[in-house]
């Protein structure tokens, strides 16, 4: 009489005890704090003329997202960029720049949501795409004299974004690339007016850290 | 001594002390949010008579429904309170919520007034029409000019010094120049070497629009009072000269070397001729490419016989400018035509209003009279001569704020005008009526 044989139960894959709650495809809920380089890619040219050739500068964000189904996921966030330049003129694109030395200073506060999916790899890391819309804060500032001007606005913001997870635990590790765009918030007036360019969005690179379930 | 004409001794008391204007922009008005213009988490609440009627209980009630605190009511008016907002709201967030209240009558930010500067000059508020149109007191709050910038005056000279010349005329320096900077100057009429003595009061009164002492408690003020003159004397005692002076003396200031830089950034040049003359005037022409080569902007009065453009203004590398009266009207004497670049205050009608002309110090007498080489008052002048000296200073005080290309100089006084006559670019006003404060403000990146 063949004897029977049985096997024990083979382990489990490695990945689906990877992730907390052992989700195959990450964390069900993370919130993130970020922070990278906002780059004016769509206005670097009148960026750079008030920002006396820089082009971007320090952001600081953070993030909440949520496993809708597989590895789908769905969030929100906000990012902070602030940068200090001054007042010039020019009279055409590849003219002069005259410094003024009034101080002027730029805040953009995008807000936004977004969709997304994961990729499982079978590891900790969890690269991912998304797309996401929201708006942004803009607030422009000027000192002229003992004279102050601010502007400020909201426009409509789009967004896609990539990047990878790395979750241990409760802990997630990320980097995130994003590309912006805020169309018709400049190029009424200033320098944005000569270089033609309208739009305040552009390249960003984070490194997120976070909590992550 | 400062003696006063009869129409000024005839005139009002003058200003004087520092003037304040009230901004209270309403922010919900348009996208642009007034910073500084109010103070930040406050706003003014009126209520209704019949929300007054319930007292400080019911006002308190409203004002907290609204989100805000009560922080003041007004001792005088009744129901006029200060509201103070919470550090996470919004001064426009407040109004709207106040406004869509039935018991407040209006609501509006607690706007900031603050003082310009308004020179102490006496007669600054009562006959200086032109900086006022120019909105100067904004001006100089941006700008008044650096010392490393020198204007040189190519006229009749300026009374600068005491000099006893050696045709025994004793020449006096003008009394409001107080602190002024004057470069070492250069006579080329008549050789005296650095003595440009002024011979008619013409080159006086101008230099003094560019850079007559201000805020010292005496007489007018000049437009960039903190630059540098350098008197430069090519006209006779009949207000004539030569090509060859002329050419000698705008090379003089494109020439002038001082602690081994130039500090000639501006030739101001109220003289010329007819437009015919160009044909002769090679000499002029040749300087003032030397000078324009060299970085000097260059700046000429269009002339006074209400024909066309005269020359060296005519020139393209010259701003060419016009004259209007205190209504922005085209002086009547201008001369016009498609040469004219900008135009300023040059006075009008001074034969029936002396009030109309341009104020600045000079020989008293000037310009109705002999010149007396030793006694001083304000007078009135017109013409396209007084013009140009505004445009010649609102190039240098864009040179102190950092404009260093003169074709950028140029630029920004021909963008920022405000346009006068026919929309756009006419031959009567040019670009337009310059505006100095404007062309110092510069370009922020949305604005």
């Amino acid at each position: 009489m063949p004897e029977q044989t049985s096997r024990p139960p083979a382990e489990p894959p490695a990945r689906l005890a990877a992730t907390p709650d052992g989700d195959a495809e990450g964390p069900r809920f993370t919130i993130t704090l970020e922070g990278g380089y906002q780059d004016l890619t769509l206005a670097h040219r009148s960026a750079s003329a008030v920002f006396d050739g820089s082009r971007g500068g320090a952001a600081l964000g953070g993030s909440v997202r949520f496993t809708i189904f597989g590895g789908a996921f769905a969030g929100a966030g906000v990012r902070y960029f602030r940068k200090e330049g001054q007042r010039v003129f020019l009279t055409s694109v590849d003219g002069p720049i005259a410094f003024l030395g009034h101080p002027l200073e730029v805040r953009l506060i995008p807000v936004y949501g977004l969709v997304g999916y994961r990729f499982a790899t079978g590891a900790r890391f969890f690269p991912y795409l998304a797309v996401g819309a929201g708006v942004t804060l803009f607030r422009e500032r000027s000192t002229i004299g003992v004279e102050t001007e601010t502007i400020t606005s909201t426009e409509t913001t789009g967004l896609a974004a990539g990047g990878i997870d790395f979750v241990a635990g409760r802990l997630t590790l990320g980097l995130e690339a994003t590309w912006s765009t805020v169309p018709d918030s400049l190029g009424m007036g200033g320098v944005s007016a000569i270089y033609d360019e309208d739009d305040l969005g552009g390249f960003a690179v984070v490194m997120k850290i976070g909590y992550a379930r | 001594m400062l003696m006063k004409t009869t129409a000024l001794a005839l005139a009002l008391a003058a200003a004087g002390t520092a003037m304040v204007e009230l901004r209270a922009d309403d922010p919900a008005a348009s996208s642009r949010a007034a910073g500084s213009l109010y103070a930040p988490g406050e706003v003014l609440i009126q209520l209704t008579a019949a929300a007054q009627s319930g007292g400080d209980a019911r006002a308190e009630q409203l004002i907290r429904s609204g989100g805000g605190v009560p922080a003041r009511r007004s001792a005088f008016t009744g129901g006029f309170y200060l509201v103070e907002l919470d550090a996470k709201d919004s001064v426009e967030a407040a109004l709207r919520r106040f406004r869509a209240m039935v018991d407040v009558e209006y609501a509006v930010p607690n706007g900031i007034a603050r003082s310009f500067f308004t020179p102490n000059d006496p007669d600054f508020g009562l006959l200086q029409w032109n900086m006022r149109l120019l909105d100067m007191e904004r001006g100089w709050d941006i700008q008044r000019g650096s010392s490393a910038v020198a204007v040189a005056i190519v006229d009749s000279g300026v009374a600068f010094e005491d000099f006893l010349d050696p045709s025994g005329i004793l020449f006096r320096r003008a009394p409001d120049w107080a602190s002024a900077t004057f470069l070492t100057g250069f006579d080329a009429v008549y050789g005296r070497g650095t003595h440009a003595n002024d011979l008619t009061g013409h080159g006086t009164h101008v230099a003094s629009t560019v850079a007559e002492a201000t805020d010292n408690g005496l007489g007018v003020a000049g437009l960039a009072f903190g630059c540098g003159l350098v008197p430069i004397r090519v006209l006779n005692e009949l207000g004539t000269g030569t090509f060859f002076d002329i050419a000698e003396g705008i090379d003089y200031a494109t020439t002038l070397t001082q602690d081994g830089r130039r500090p000639v950034r501006v030739i101001n040049l109220s003289l010329g001729g007819p437009a015919e003359t160009q044909d002769v005037g090679d000499p002029v022409r040749r300087a003032i490419d030397r000078a324009v080569a060299a970085g000097i902007v260059v700046v000429a009065a269009t002339g006074n016989e209400n024909r066309a453009v005269g020359f060296p203004a005519l020139l393209p590398n010259v701003i060419a400018v016009g004259a209007v009266d205190r209504n922005k009207r085209r002086a009547s004497y201008s001369n016009f035509g498609p040469e004219v670049d900008v135009v300023a205050p040059g006075g009008d009608n001074i034969t029936s209003s002396l009030a109309d002309g341009i104020w600045q110090q000079s020989y008293a007498g000037f310009p109705f009279g002999p010149p007396s080489f030793q006694q001083f008052a304000l007078t009135p002048s017109q013409g396209t001569s007084m013009a140009a000296p505004h445009v010649a200073a609102t190039a240098a005080l864009l040179i102190s704020q950092g404009i260093d290309d003169p074709l950028l100089v140029r630029a920004a006084i021909e963008s920022t005008t405000e346009d006068l006559g026919s929309a756009g670019f006419d031959s009567q006003f040019g670009h337009g009526l310059i505006r100095p404060v404007e062309a110092l403000r510069g370009l922020g990146l949305s604005r």
